[in-house]
């Protein structure tokens, strides 16, 4: 009912003070109720000053009493914070103002509604909210998203340059985190901390659900965000009134977007066919029909597609396939025609091919005679020469045998893959360089036998095992009855797939004589890390694989000759080596594709790291702006910032051979940012809390001592925003002039009450 | 012989109104005033009134030497002051005002009408001694008793009886009440007014003048109250009059100002009138010693004598 006295009034609750205008009345007639009484003879010479007098003790007493009816008034005034209106005529006027305009540059800002975009419009209206700002106003623009490094744009009081900055915002590849954005503008508001300035914030931002909460997840906060916002809410003199404004892109019929781009196979190998898929989705409420996706190579058209999009949101795929004749790193793109919300309309992807990729066999019983070393029959299984027996297709594994008396002197660089079988020991030093290898990237095999010593492997290499040795089981004699059978039944490991259920290579075929039981780790972080490969009927595994950093290790407890198995001679045993082999092997693009707002990383071989210190990395992004990337000394490898833009980026990497060209791709996060689906303000409001301590009538939205009174929800005209400006305080605070007159009241009604009872003058 | 009189520390002390109200004999109180009064004197003051001789003293250090006796001192070589015969045959009328307003006494103060009492007992007390006549006349709207003069003793006990009897109850009239007396008093006396005057200035001057006319010798006493005079109250008091005056509730320091103006005004018009009518005039506060009448009174004598 009162509710427009808050435009005029920080606190309107105080008016209520205004009533203690009467108590000074009240006290009068108290005070005419309290006297002394006494005899009195020279009442005549009383009665005629009385009479000569009557009239100007009234007018006193009427001074006074209403010097001090003012007093109380303007004192309970004072308290409730009046503000003098603009356009108020000569005693108008507006308090100063710390505005912080939070304008969400996010992709799905960028939908085109009635020729032009959201974020033009949100634009448009920054701008307008900027020229409304009086000289001696402050002003801050964030940019909000999740790809942008620091959001603050600019904060300047010369708005002319701010206007500037703004028509150069570019919308952004990254995602909308509304909560976010307030605390980042609380954060601003608190290190500012302008002194009796009102304290603003302005979201400008679309009506997406996305910005609020993801799968039903709400937007989460971190602990220095929180803090934020609790910090200028429980500071009054910081607490900035927050407005949220809508822009509506009306309902979104037809919007489809590029969800992933992915690899059949991980390693992908020069002159072999690779497959891509791609998953398109359709945003829209509309079915979409025969949708052309066009695929690019290396910026080439190299297929078209068509898909057809029924069911909103439910995915579609589309394979292309593409054969690369030349090895290095290379890059794909795929696009739909552009529609409402355009940068979804593509996806990227780097990637390497290989010509071949090494392999370490470190051999612990090296013999002249053919197959009766350790690691012949698994260098057989996994060289080329036999790779066309093998139905996936030409795999580029290139192995290289050693003994283990050579192995400590070789740079493990070189290798995806190091493989060490039979071996009796490993110096200390090694140790470490192998788990450094691993954690980098590297993948270790491990095979067992004769020569190996459980209690010395316990001690030694427990770093580099993924579990304890513990006791040999089984003859060890092939020809006896007595083995064990790998289980069937028990297969679960990704790599290994094809094996599932296949009656043509059942696993019950591969005997073993004899194994090392593997036990557990006992530290329960390291159990985390580890998962069972193969296993035997008893339960016991047979296989353990544990990641260790960024490399996997896996551990088979036999031989990988026929010493202590049948396997060899199976052709399943060439299918699980090639298929575990590759699963080992992590493809060095992986950490080149990124979504945008997270950092590029690219691993340095140690001949290059010399180099690329030296001369640095050069990182372009896809607009061709150059970026610096940091070379991290421990880990060896370069990292880049958090990337801002979805696309291609490339870098000249320095090698012995000159410089080489790499890429990277970020794409959008499509899920996030792409479902247009709206949240209606109702609904944030009835999930954020009415007041302080409440719980709000629905899940919260997002942590934090937000309350409905901070926020309002307002349309994008910007006669509305002007208005609900203007509403909360577009005023000159007075209450410092109000109580500079209380005192001057005060001083007048001491001096004015002296005077007045003085009898002599 | 005389009983010692006490030492003139002591007895002065009496002239303190505080002091007398102690006292409860008011033949005791007039004598204690008297005394103490005399005793602050330098010199006796009742000698040398009189123009008859009486008989000789011997000199003490501190008498008037116009009164030594030079023939004595020629025949005898011995210093002999003379002393006469007091007069006789002055009357005197002592008018007490009794009327209600008297009663008024403010905080610690004795009552206007108890010290005009006083005042009165003191005279009367004085005065008989003299071997002077000495009259009382009671009133408020009118005459409520009239003592004719004598000078006996026995006449001095019955005044103070008179003095104690008194109950004030009504109105002040002092103007017709002075016109009565002018008339009533037919040999010219001393006329001496103990009153607050709380009349018309004018009507009070005309009786006066009355007074005047039958050739008597006035001194008018204005007997206030501390507070009358200075009007010091501070809170909001309800001020409920005597002699049937409306009661008032006032701001008093908001009237303080008008109030000093009417009673200064009051007293100039008075002042002035009894100067012009060679009256004299004796504005009297409770709050200090008695003395003050008497030395009027005394001063008054001495001028009629060398007039």
């Amino acid at each position: 009912m009162f509710a427009w006295l808050s435009a005029f009034f920080s606190n309107p609750a105080l008016l209520a003070g205004t009533a203690t205008g009467a108590i000074p009345i009240v006290i009068h007639l108290l005070n005419k109720q309290r006297f002394k009484r006494t005899w009195w003879a020279a009442m005549h010479w009383l009665w005629a000053s009385m009479k000569k007098s009557h009239r100007r003790l009234r007018i006193e007493q009427l001074i006074l009493l209403l010097l001090r009816v003012l007093i109380m008034i303007l004192l309970a005034l004072a308290l409730a914070r009046p503000a003098l209106q603009e356009g108020m005529g000569l005693l108008g006027g507006r308090a100063s103002v710390h505005r912080v305009i939070v304008l969400d540059n996010s992709y799905s800002m960028g939908l085109q509604v009635g020729g032009t975009t959201l974020f033009q419009k949100a634009k448009d209206l920054a701008e307008k909210l900027v020229e409304d700002l009086s000289p001696g106003d402050e002003v801050d623009l964030l940019l909000i998203n999740s790809a942008a490094e620091d959001p603050r744009l600019a904060s300047a009081t010369k708005y002319q340059e701010l206007i500037r900055d703004i028509k150069a915002a570019k919308l952004s590849d990254g995602t909308t985190h509304i909560p976010r954005g307030i605390a980042a503008g609380c954060g601003l508001i608190k290190d500012r901390d302008s002194k009796n300035v009102r304290k603003e914030i302005i979201v400008l931002t679309d009506r997406t659900r996305s910005a609020w909460e993801i799968g039903a997840q709400p937007r989460k906060l971190d602990a220095s965000e929180e803090k934020d916002i609790a910090d200028v809410l429980a500071n009054p003199k910081l607490t900035p009134k927050i407005w949220v404004v809508r822009l509506d892109g009306g309902s979104v019929s037809e919007n489809l977007a590029v969800s992933g781009l992915e690899i059949e196979e991980k390693v992908v190998t020069q002159g072999v066919e690779t497959q891509f898929v791609a998953t398109i989705r359709n945003m829209g409420t509309d079915p979409a029909r025969r949708v052309p996706v066009q695929f690019y190579v290396d910026g080439e058209q190299a297929g078209r597609e068509e898909v057809e999009l029924v069911e909103s949101i439910k995915p579609g795929t589309v394979s292309f396939r593409h054969t690369f004749m030349e090895p290095g790193s290379h890059h794909v793109r795929v696009e739909l025609n552009p529609d409402v919300l355009a940068p979804d309309d593509s996806a990227f992807l780097a990637l390497d091919v290989e010509d071949q990729i090494k392999v370490l066999c470190v051999d612990g019983e090296q013999r002249s005679e053919a197959n009766m070393s350790e690691m012949d029959f698994f260098r057989q299984a996994i060289s080329p020469s036999r790779a066309q027996e093998f139905n996936a297709g030409k795999v580029p594994l290139s192995p290289e045998v050693i003994s283990d008396g050579a192995f400590p002197d070789v740079n493990l660089d070189d290798y995806r893959l190091v493989v060490l079988g039979n071996v009796a020991l490993i110096p200390k030093e090694k140790v470490a360089v192998l788990e450094q290898y691993v954690r980098r990237g590297g993948s270790l095999w491990w095979w067992l036998g004769y020569r190996v010593d459980a209690a010395l492997y316990n001690q030694e290499l427990a770093s580099v095992l993924p579990c304890r040795l513990g006791d040999l089981i089984g003859t060890g004699d092939a020809d006896s009855r007595e083995f064990e059978a790998l289980d069937d039944k028990a297969i679960d490991h990704p790599s290994l797939a094809r094996l599932y259920n296949n009656k043509d290579l059942a696993l019950s075929s591969l005997h073993v004589y004899r194994r090392f039981k593997l036990l557990p780790k006992e530290a329960e972080a390291d159990q985390n890390r580890v998962r069972t490969v193969l296993s035997y009927p008893s339960g016991d595994p047979a296989a353990v694989e544990m990641s260790l950093g960024e490399g996997r290790v896996v551990l088979f407890g036999t031989t990988a000759d026929k010493a202590w198995t049948n396997w060899p001679t199976k052709s399943h045993y060439l299918l699980l080596v090639n298929m575990l082999a590759l699963h080992l092997i992590q493809p060095e693009y992986q950490a080149r594709n990124r979504m945008v707002g997270e950092p590029f990383a690219y691993k340095l071989r140690r001949e290059q790291f010399g180099l690329v210190r030296r001369e640095g990395l050069k990182l372009s992004d896809p607009d061709g702006e150059p970026l610096s990337m940091d070379i991290e000394t421990e880990s060896q490898r370069a990292l880049g910032r958090p990337t801002r833009r979805a696309g291609i980026y490339s870098a000249e990497v320095p090698t012995d051979q000159g410089l080489k060209n790499i890429h990277f791709a970020a794409n959008r996060s499509v899920e996030e940012e792409s479902d247009l689906d709206t949240i209606e303000d109702a609904e944030i409001v009835s999930r954020i809390p009415a007041a302080k301590g409440d719980q709000p009538e629905q899940a919260r939205l997002f942590e934090s001592e937000l309350t409905r009174e901070h926020v309002e929800f307002l349309g994008a005209d910007f006669g509305t925003v002007q208005e609900a400006l203007k509403k909360h305080k577009s005023g000159k605070e007075i209450w410092r002039w109000l109580i500079l007159a209380v005192l001057a009241l005060l001083v007048a009604e001491s001096i004015l009450a002296m005077r007045f009872g003085n009898p002599n003058r | 012989m005389a009983p010692e009189s006490p030492k003139k520390s002591d007895i002065s002390k009496y002239l303190d109104p505080k002091t007398l109200t102690k006292i409860g004999n008011l033949d005791i109180k007039a004598r204690l005033i008297v005394e103490g009064y005399i005793s602050g004197l330098h010199k006796s003051p009742y000698h040398g009134f009189s123009v008859e001789f009486a008989e000789h003293r011997e000199y003490t250090p501190g008498d008037d030497l116009k009164h030594l006796d030079w023939k004595v001192l020629g025949k005898t070589d011995r210093l002999y002051i003379k002393q006469y015969e007091e007069e006789t045959n002055l009357r005197s009328y002592i008018l007490l005002d009794t009327s209600e307003s008297m009663k008024y006494a403010s905080p610690g103060n004795i009552s206007k009408l108890e010290y005009a009492s006083y005042i009165a007992a003191s005279l009367a007390y004085l005065l008989i001694r003299q071997q002077d006549s000495v009259g009382m006349v009671l009133f408020d709207n009118a005459i409520k008793k009239f003592i004719p003069a004598s000078s006996s003793p026995a006449h001095l006990r019955l005044l103070l009886h008179e003095l104690t009897q008194i109950v004030p109850e009504q109105r002040t009239d002092v103007g017709t009440i002075f016109h009565d007396l002018a008339e009533r008093i037919k040999r010219k006396g001393l006329v001496i007014i103990l009153s607050d005057l709380f009349d018309d200035p004018e009507k009070i001057l005309f009786g006066m003048q009355h007074f005047r006319h039958k050739r008597h010798e006035v001194i008018l006493c204005q007997i206030l109250d501390d507070f009358e005079i200075r009007f010091p109250f501070e809170n909001m008091t309800l001020f409920e009059g005597y002699e049937g005056w409306q009661e008032l509730l006032c701001d008093p320091r908001a009237l303080r100002k008008g109030y000093l103006e009417e009673y200064e005004s009051f007293t100039e018009k008075l002042k002035r009138g009894c100067r012009n009518n060679k009256i004299d005039y004796v504005p009297v506060n409770t709050k200090n010693p008695l003395d003050v009448v008497l030395s009027a009174y005394l001063s008054n004598r001495l001028g009629s004598k060398f007039k």
